[in-house]
């Protein structure tokens, strides 16, 4: 018995392990192998040992975006989490709207980065943006802030443009938080738990595992967040809104220098990893926890 | 006691309500914009259209081959997703449930595709589908997004399959059941509300990604509707009016089909209603 | 049983669903060669593998479909041209580049963005010398002088059929009410701005996104007319050293463009919004070229009658961009594919090409064979009033895009934001550029 389910573990595996090999295997190998030399488009590639890793810590560029990416993963990991899960926790509810909201809050998410690149710029925009006709209605006059291109506006400006979207988090705990037996919530009522007490004490526990996972999604996400600052600030003013996979891109496409691109890409997996085995450790994912 | 439950109650709507607005104005200004001309959009941003103007509508047929890539995106989307849910939802549930040596070596080595930049995978991709014969082919960018969406899809049911208790295997193992039978028969139908989040991030996926569905194919015959948006935006003639019209036209069904698989998770949960 | 089987099917599927793609897609390959070497016996057209830009709302789209239609008329027996529709140019860049580090380049190409250098560099590009000197009428309409903007080490890499001659739209109402002409002094391009600002309009319509275009024209206008040494500069291939008092007093005078004379969303805002500030009339100014002129009597982006306001000068000091663009270029591995990509270039470069785009996108064309006659100048005045402010120049000079490398291009765009805002001076920001150009070892 033990044998025949060694041998559907191995089935089961197998295409999976088969897709990764194919789509990534070529990636990974000249992502790690270039970082350990010198290669640009259009010359021969020379290895240089782990110069390009000690060129890494005197690059300022390198760590500011290295700087800007932890805190937004931080950001995202903590807040962004927070909203979705208690938008999700309201929603469990079922009151009259809630599917409505459901949809409504996971458009942000649907609409591709490219229109909804356009769609902030426009609220932003100090001319005639959104925001700033608000403000000035609300009698400051002249108020002209240029969200996405003042030093001290950008970082908080492009940040909202996707903190507060948490429907992919809220999708995912409502899909769990309805998996959870009547009879828990009953007794709980029956114990005599108010609404706010049944979620801390009851739903929260059952949602570990679900909640670590979206930390893992959203945290990661931020690791690959590319299209809306590329659309709106392109890191600037300055570098101030300067993330790895932008620097990445700039280096490889703009300078064409492969071999440090890869270099920073090497670092960002491990970033990645060190990340993954910290959240997992928190939220001890992996067990089941019924 | 009953003005602080107002309160909360209060608190909680204005909570839900203004993360709805927030999230239905992108929608609207595309949906508004979509019946303006290139200037009002340029200067005039939250006016409402003074009329009804479908001529972006028709532009946006004409500059761009929407229709082909719309039919592209549909078959890319629908195998894309179900491939992809099929493959990684056989390798969750071994490592939810199964003890083996080089589980914890094989997750690792599967996160990093969550974890590695667009970019660095863009040249050697490239090579690999080009070798595989598999460039300028609609089965390459479904294997492609199939890859794509592994990390994602292997977390969600991975965390779904491990909420899923025990002794529903183990009584099913005493009734006779096999490996493959359990696992189609008794986990399948329980995990649906699983299945259908991870499907519906797969398929936005598949309907939205830009970058690779250009570098991968070289003819409108295997291209997807996020290309289309780029034809409407060259430095110096923009016709963002199409632009949106074509928005609206690409995002639209997505919509619809969330509302249509979130309901199918709902419905998932009052049939296979034994979990707990 | 039979559901047991089912099941087990429908797994296996996954695996030989797989399996199939990948299997598929290599037997189809192997058709192809197969195919490739039948054509050889039958002597069946060369096909030619042409990704292109020239696609969507592209000012270049509507001529480039007419050149290619009369190519297939004349060729199309012989040679068949797979084009490849590649929207927007970033997104060409990034495609060639990828085929580049590949060594799947397609026949031709065009050099802008950089490409032109990576393909000499990497041996990609063919000489078109003896082409050249075997056909000396193509040779005239593509010119001398183009020729040898684009060769390197003597030999010819590409062949364009147009040079960018840039000058700056204005708008005439404006000009009048603020009782200006176009200033022939940069100092008198100060005081027109200030007199622009007393009678009620934004003086120029700058932008700092994306490559930063209207704003780095006058740019180059600045250090390209301030004497010998600016213009030097400005006609010299890849700076490596921004520091020079050219640079930094163009640099101090365009902070103060930023700062006083344009509108409030210049700082970071992108083409599109410069120029509909221009379209719209809420600015005076806005430096441009000739693809311009079709949207001033275009009803969906400005009021009718726009057209007639709108007037054409050279900038101060009598100077004028004057860039040949990079032109296209023949990639192709073996003869007979050189051989057919060499007639399509000379399609797309010869006098009915640059015909077509006269007419179909208002482009200046470099022929001397092709006759802008009067008739058409009466009915294009703007652009008559370009050519005519194009006779006499002293300063000719090219843009920062052709002169600057792609990573200094970009980084303009975020520092000209820390320049209108005070958070840098005009050398802190040459220092940032030098640092940024010093990237390339090149």
């Amino acid at each position: 018995m033990e044998k025949k389910n060694r041998l559907w573990i191995a089935i089961f595996l197998l295409p999976s392990i088969l897709i990764f090999c194919l789509i990534y295997g070529a990636s990974v190998v000249t992502l790690f192998g270039s970082s350990f030399t010198e290669w640009k488009l259009a010359s021969k590639l020379e290895f240089t040992g782990i110069s390009n890793y000690v060129n890494l810590f005197a690059d300022k560029n390198f760590l500011k975006a290295l700087s800007n990416t932890v805190i937004w993963a931080l950001l995202q990991s903590t807040i962004h989490i927070f909203i979705g899960v208690t938008f999700a926790l309201i929603l469990s509810k079922k009151e009259f709207y809630w599917k409505f909201a459901r949809t409504a809050y996971m458009i942000p998410n649907i609409i591709c980065s490219a229109a909804l690149g356009m769609v902030y710029l426009s609220i932003f925009n100090p001319k005639f943006g959104a925001v700033n006709n608000i403000i000035r209605a609300l009698g400051v006059e002249d108020f002209s802030q240029n969200w996405f291109m003042d030093y001290s506006s950008a970082f908080f400006t492009v940040t909202i443009t996707w903190l507060p979207f948490a429907g992919v988090v809220a999708i995912l705990v409502l899909a769990e938080i309805a998996a959870i037996p009547e009879a828990i919530l009953e007794s709980a009522k029956i114990d005599g738990a108010g609404e706010f007490k049944t979620n801390i004490y009851v739903v929260l526990p059952l949602l570990k595992n679900i909640i670590g996972t979206c930390v893992i999604v959203a945290a990661t996400s931020m690791l690959k967040n590319f299209d809306i600052i590329f659309m709106t600030t392109n890191g600037g003013p300055g570098n101030t809104t300067l993330n790895l996979p932008l620097y990445i891109y700039k280096t490889s496409m703009l300078e064409n220098n492969y071999g440090y691109a890869n270099t920073i890409g090497a670092f960002l997996i491990l970033l990645g990893i060190v990340m993954l085995i910290v959240i997992n450790k928190a939220f001890k994912l992996g067990q089941s926890d019924i | 006691m009953k003005i602080s439950k107002l309160l909360v109650g209060l608190i909680k709507y204005m909570f839900v309500i203004t993360l709805v607005v927030i999230s239905v104005v992108p929608i609207v200004w595309v949906l508004m914009s979509s019946f303006k001309t290139n200037a009002q959009i340029l200067e005039s941003a939250f006016k409402l259209p003074e009329t009804l103007n479908w001529s972006n509508y028709f532009n946006a047929f004409k500059i761009a081959p929407l229709t082909t890539f719309y039919i592209n995106s549909i078959f890319v989307a629908v195998f894309g997703t179900g491939m992809n849910l099929i493959i990684i939802g056989m390798a969750a549930y071994v490592f939810a449930r199964f003890e083996f040596k080089a589980k914890s070596i094989l997750m690792l080595v599967f996160s990093i595709s969550l974890l590695i930049p667009n970019t660095s995978v863009l040249y050697p991709l490239y090579v690999t589908m080009n070798k595989l014969g598999l460039y300028d082919k609609l089965q390459g960018l479904i294997l492609v997004y199939i890859g794509f969406g592994l990390p994602v899809t292997l977390y969600i049911l991975k965390s779904y399959f491990l909420t899923i208790p025990k002794e529903i295997e183990e009584s099913a193992k005493l009734d006779g059941a096999g490996f493959l039978r359990t696992f189609i028969q008794i986990i399948l139908p329980i995990a649906k509300p699983g299945f259908g989040t991870a499907g519906v991030m797969q398929f936005l996926l598949c309907w939205n990604e830009f970058q690779f569905a250009l570098i991968l194919t070289s003819g409108n015959n295997s291209r997807t509707l996020p290309v289309a948006l780029s034809y409407f935006n060259t430095q110096f003639a923009s016709n963002y009016g199409a632009m949106f019209a074509a928005t609206v036209i690409i995002v639209i069904p997505s919509i619809i089909i969330y509302a249509i698989l979130q309901e199918q998770v709902v419905s998932g949960l009052a049939a296979g209603a034994v979990k707990g | 049983m039979k559901k047991y089987l089912k099941a087990g099917l429908s797994g296996l599927l996954a695996v030989a669903m797989t399996a199939a793609l990948v299997g598929c897609g290599g037997g189809s390959a192997s058709e192809d060669t197969s195919a490739s070497a039948d054509s050889k016996v039958q002597k069946e057209p060369i096909t030619l593998k042409f990704p292109t830009y020239l696609c969507g709302t592209n000012v270049g789209a509507a001529p480039f479909k007419v050149i290619l239609e009369n190519f297939n008329k004349q060729y199309g027996d012989e040679i068949t041209v797979k084009v490849e529709e590649i929207p927007s140019d970033d997104a060409y860049k990034d495609k060639i580049k990828v085929l580049m580090s590949s060594g799947d380049l397609p026949d031709v190409i065009n050099g802008k963005q950089g490409l032109f250098d990576l393909a000499v560099k990497g041996g990609f590009a063919l000489d078109f010398t003896p082409y050249m000197d075997a056909d000396p009428e193509w040779k005239a309409s593509v010119t001398e002088a183009a020729l040898k903007a684009n060769s390197r080490d003597g030999k010819m890499y590409s062949v364009t059929e147009t040079a960018d001659v840039v000058g700056y739209f204005y708008n005439k109402e404006m000009f009048q009410k603020a009782g200006i002409t176009p200033a022939k002094t940069w100092d008198e391009w100060f005081s027109n701005c200030d007199k622009l600002k007393a009678a009620g309009f934004t003086p120029l319509a700058l932008m700092t996104g994306e490559n930063s275009w209207t704003t780095n024209l006058i740019l180059a206008s600045l250090i390209g007319t301030n004497g010998e040494a600016g213009n030097t500069f400005m006609n010299t291939l890849h700076p490596k050293n921004y520091n020079t008092p050219e640079v930094i007093d163009s640099l101090t005078k365009m902070q103060k463009m930023l700062q006083d004379y344009t509108t409030s969303d210049a700082v970071g805002a992108k083409y599109n919004d410069a120029a509909n500030n221009f379209l719209s009339e809420k600015a005076a100014i806005i430096a441009n070229g000739s693809w311009m002129i079709g949207d001033f009597s275009n009803t969906e982006k400005a009021a009718a009658g726009f057209d007639k306001k709108v007037g054409c000068a050279a900038y101060p000091e009598s100077g004028i961009v004057t860039a040949y663009r990079e032109g296209w270029m023949v990639t192709s591995d073996d003869d007979a594919h050189k051989e057919a990509a060499v007639k399509f270039v000379k399609a797309l470069t010869e006098d009915a090409a640059q015909l077509q785009n006269l007419e179909l996108s208002s482009v200046i064309p470099l022929s001397p064979t092709v006759n802008i006659s009067d008739e058409f100048k009466e009915k294009n005045p703007i652009l008559a009033e370009l050519i005519n402010a194009n006779s006499s120049i002293k300063y000719r000079y090219l843009e920062m895009d052709n002169i600057d490398y792609a990573n200094v291009t970009d980084a303009f765009a975020n520092l000209y934001p820390a320049l209108a805002m005070n958070k840098m001076t005009a050398e802190q920001v040459v220092q940032q550029l030098n640092e940024t150009a010093a990237k390339n070892t090149d």
